[in-house]
């Protein structure tokens, strides 16, 4: 309790704040409402030119507002958190209370959070800024150094320290510290008159003590790895071929051709592709997909959502059997289940809705070496940029950046600016082989939807998919 | 913050930055109002009503250089926040290049009327909008088919500014917009999918919007007109891109003509100042005077005056994005960091007619993912639209992928429409290219 004491003071206010701004008595009755406290604090340095020579620095802080009437939400935000300014604000989004409930309101007994899932023994903005300067000027000269083809480098160093109090009228509250830490890197090589670029990124939840568990040798050497090996890509012919995603960043195939589709807003309106697919069989048996908070450090792990819902790992697909969607309370109390954490916002300006964590697949009974054997013509997909879905269609993409070509069941050259390209259930149906070797990105992985950003993160075992479309460049 | 309190916040912030070490400043004051409604079955399913004020600093010392961002106006916290800032930008390593713009590049007029601030956002109330919305919403549901959702925005927002620079600019820019837009999901069952379509149009003026039915007639069209969508063979096909999605293909040139990519040697457009790069039909022009136009400015985020430029003419780039900062890094000209309004010049033919000219093509409404190597131009999207037969539209395709380099592809280009899009700061109409890598079956 004295913690949240902390949170009350941080942000002037108290649990008794909604009963303050809303009068029971009047239009608020059957409503739920809600209030996020946040203080966002972020920094960052970049270094380019081999100099740092620019930094950033913000504080955001505010509160937003939310109404539900059954299933439809008022909202306003405030950047005062005076008492006058948080009643008007709450007057803007009571806008939404009407006369057409056909449903009671949502009343989802809270749960309380004891998750521990991420620390900061050291605040990153308490950092001393000439480490951070060493530590980049350090990282570039290994860069520099480690391949003399290199001819240009840049890194941003950034992270933020988020305060959150949620206050809700179903009688949770919830406060939580969230620390996030990025590294990005973009580099330059030159042959002859070949040019190529590639980056190289790190995030997780950890305080500034995370900074000495970064190994410099191995940052730079990886990143002049994935940049050099461009320059050996052939083209390789485009149109369907067989395909194994590489443990790790392929979990981007999950994120955009199941995950969004899973999300349960768009399911509550009957819109994606996977609506009534609930309890059927969309994969093989030994495909397990979770959406998981509960991973230390993780850059998707969250303690709670921004609803005050304890974060949790979410089993979506099990065995291949799609058993459930990700929900906030307002899908929830659709469906007639308990939220399951996923109602997350970028911050105070945007209400929640259903967003993913960690998104991954669960290891299968195969292995790395027989998957890759097992294909005669086809692309092994290493690392990936971006992807996009269509909801309803079920229509998605991701970008590869760079991979090799498997012939007669061996990686023979590198290729690389691959777009793939399928229909979620499609693609799931033609998961044929699953490898043991389960691994979470730990990349600086953010996903956009109703123009709000959060972080996430996923994760994959090496996969065969029996075929996909393939579209090459070059 | 009323007008006088943009003063005098933006002269206390400049003062007391360099009173504590700063050797010059950019600051700038800004008030965000914003609505936004969604309607969905007839009623309101989502209200956003909100205010922001925000404050951007900008500190030069001798070389180093940082920004800021605080949306708290309290003096004490903000006279706290200044001191770090400048703290902060002390420790940095310095760079000559980074120096506050040179004064000469100052507009004379920063305060004239560019047109972009309808004073009719005032008078808006929410009821109007909600009214507004559901009409667009009734409109997309007039549409006969097997319609799942329909959701009709209708958003609207004003930003005042206010912008000080300690070497002796000073402008404001206040501007308007409004939205509409709907999105639709309908019912392929035969196919067991569930096609959307998607419309919008962005204006400065309200009046400047389309007829409001006919944004939610359109939505529901375009997911009807899925229906049944396939891929078809891989193969080199002529492609007409629709004009609302010509901007897509347009950002990888835009991006590899900036000069930050350029300097960072990450363009494959660096040394191609003055030589073709298009097919020679092309003229590209960055008009920031644009009457009511989305991206009309009288100077840019650096205080540079605002000026026309042709950016590609006949096919031949002729001007780079140079900011002042990569002007003094490159010994390039500066012009201006990002594009303000994008013209591309008309021909004479309708989409219908390019239709007709053409044997098999696919006509592309949208393009989805994908990517561009900066680097080497390079690039490979996704898909959607319908593919050409004999000059009719004969079948919905999607789960395609166009593939090349930006170089050749739009060397390819072979005809130029007669519509440019009204609604986006990209005028672009559409565009036909023959061919063109496809991939699919």
């Amino acid at each position: 309790m004295d913690q949240i004491k902390k949170y009350y003071e941080r942000f002037e206010t108290d649990g008794n704040i909604l009963e303050r701004l809303f009068d029971k008595k009047n239009t608020v009755n059957n409503t739920y409402q809600d209030i996020i406290f946040q203080e966002i604090n972020t920094e960052s340095l970049t270094l380019e030119d081999n100099k740092v020579s620019r930094a950033f620095s913000a504080i955001d802080k505010g509160a937003g507002i939310r109404v539900v009437d059954v299933d439809r939400t008022g909202y306003s935000f405030t950047e005062n958190l005076d008492f006058q300014s948080l009643r008007k604000a709450a007057g803007f989004a009571l806008a939404i209370s009407g006369n057409n409930r056909t449903l009671p309101p949502a009343q989802v007994k809270p749960e309380v959070s004891n998750n521990i899932f991420y620390k900061s023994d050291i605040l990153w903005e308490n950092l001393d800024i000439k480490k951070k300067i060493d530590f980049l000027n350090r990282l570039n000269n290994k860069i520099y150094s480690a391949d003399n083809r290199i001819v240009n480098v840049k890194i941003s160093f950034s992270h933020e320290s988020s305060y959150k109090l949620i206050i809700c009228s179903d009688g949770s509250e919830a406060f939580d510290f969230q620390p996030l830490f990025a590294l990005r890197i973009s580099c330059t090589a030159q042959m002859k008159n070949k040019r190529e670029t590639n980056t190289f990124a790190l995030s997780c939840r950890y305080g500034a003590e995370y900074l000495k568990n970064l190994d410099i040798d191995k940052i730079a050497e990886e990143t002049v790895r994935r940049t050099v090996i461009l320059f050996e890509a052939e083209k390789t012919e485009p149109g369907e071929q067989a395909l194994v995603l590489s443990a790790g960043s392929s979990g981007i195939l999950l994120h955009e051709a199941i995950g969004h589709g899973l999300e349960a807003d768009f399911n509550r309106k009957g819109i994606s592709v996977f609506s009534g697919m609930l309890n059927k069989q969309i994969a093989a048996p030994f495909v397990t997909i979770v959406d998981d908070a509960t991973i230390p450090g993780s850059r998707g792990s969250i303690n709670i959502d921004d609803e005050g819902t304890p974060g949790q790992k979410t089993i979506l697909v099990d065995n291949g059997v799609l058993t459930g969607f990700m929900h906030d309370k307002i899908s929830a109390l659709h469906f007639g289940v308990n939220p399951t954490g996923n109602g997350r916002r970028e911050s105070f300006r945007y209400p929640p809705i259903p967003r993913m964590r960690t998104t991954y697949m669960l290891p299968g009974p195969h292995s790395k070496d027989e998957i890759i054997e097992s294909i005669k013509n086809g692309i092994y997909a290493e690392s990936f940029t971006n992807g996009q879905v269509f909801i309803g269609a079920g229509d998605f993409t991701f970008y590869v950046k760079s991979g090799y070509k498997i012939e007669n069941g061996k990686l023979t050259h590198p290729v690389k600016d691959i777009n793939l390209i399928g229909t979620g259930p499609d693609v799931l149906s033609k998961i044929s082989m699953v490898a043991d070797d389960l691994k979470i990105d730990n990349s600086t992985w953010t996903c956009g939807k109703d123009g709000q950003d959060v972080p996430v993160s996923l994760g994959h075992p090496t996969i065969k998919v029996s075929s996909i479309t393939v579209g090459t460049s070059g | 913050m009323k007008k006088d309190s943009f003063y005098d916040i933006c002269n206390f912030i400049t003062d007391f930055a360099k009173r504590n070490g700063a050797e010059h400043t950019i600051v700038s004051a800004t008030n965000y109002l914003s609505t936004e409604i969604q309607v969905r079955r007839g009623k309101t399913d989502y209200i956003d009503h909100s205010m922001q004020q925000f404050i951007d600093l900008n500190i030069f010392i001798n070389g180093k250089y940082s920004s800021h961002t605080i949306n708290l106006v309290d003096k004490n916290k903000l006279q706290q926040f200044i001191k770090q800032a400048v703290q902060m930008t002390k420790f940095l390593n310095p760079d000559p290049a980074r120096e506050i713009t040179d004064p000469s590049l100052y507009p004379e007029n920063p305060d004239e009327n560019p047109e972009i601030y309808d004073p009719e956002f005032d008078s808006l109330t929410v009821n109007d909008m909600i009214f507004n919305a559901k009409k667009i919403e009734d409109s997309a549901l007039s549409v006969n088919g097997d319609i799942i959702s329909a959701t009709a925005s209708w958003t609207c927002g004003k930003t005042e500014k206010l912008i000080i620079h300690s070497n002796g600019f000073e402008g404001t820019r206040n501007s308007t917009f409004f939205s509409v837009s709907t999105e639709v999901t309908s019912s392929d069952e035969k196919n067991n999918t569930k096609p959307e379509g998607y419309s919008s149009a962005t204006t400065r003026f309200k009046k400047d919007l389309p007829q409001w039915d006919t944004i939610g007639k359109d939505a529901s069209e375009r997911a009807l007109k899925k229906h049944g969508q396939k891929k078809i063979n891989s193969g080199k096909y002529s492609l007409i891109v629709e004009n609302r999605a010509v901007p897509r293909i347009l950002s990888g040139l835009f991006s590899a003509l900036n000069a930050g990519n350029i300097y960072n040697k990450n363009s494959f457009l660096s040394d191609k100042r003055n030589s073709v790069i298009t097919c020679p039909a092309l003229t590209v022009t960055d008009d920031p005077f644009l009457k009511r136009g989305l991206g009309s400015r009288l100077f840019d985020s650096d205080g540079i005056k605002s000026q026309k430029r042709t950016i590609i003419e006949n096919g031949i780039c002729r001007e780079f994005y140079v900011n002042f900062y990569y002007s003094k890094k490159t010994g390039l000209h500066p012009t201006t960091g990002r594009p303000s309004n994008i013209l591309i010049n008309t021909g004479n033919v309708t989409p219908e007619q390019m239709i007709k000219s053409c044997d098999l093509g696919i006509f592309v409404t949208n393009f989805i993912g994908g990517n561009t190597n900066l680097t080497t131009g390079d690039f490979s999207m996704g898909i959607q639209g319908f593919l050409i037969e004999n000059g009719e539209l004969s079948k919905p395709v999607n789960e395609m992928n166009i593939s090349g380099n930006l170089l050749n592809f739009w060397k390819n280009l072979v005809e130029i429409g007669n519509d440019p899009f009204p609604y986006s700061s990209v005028r672009s109409p559409a565009c036909m290219f023959d061919n063109i890598d496809v991939s699919g079956l």
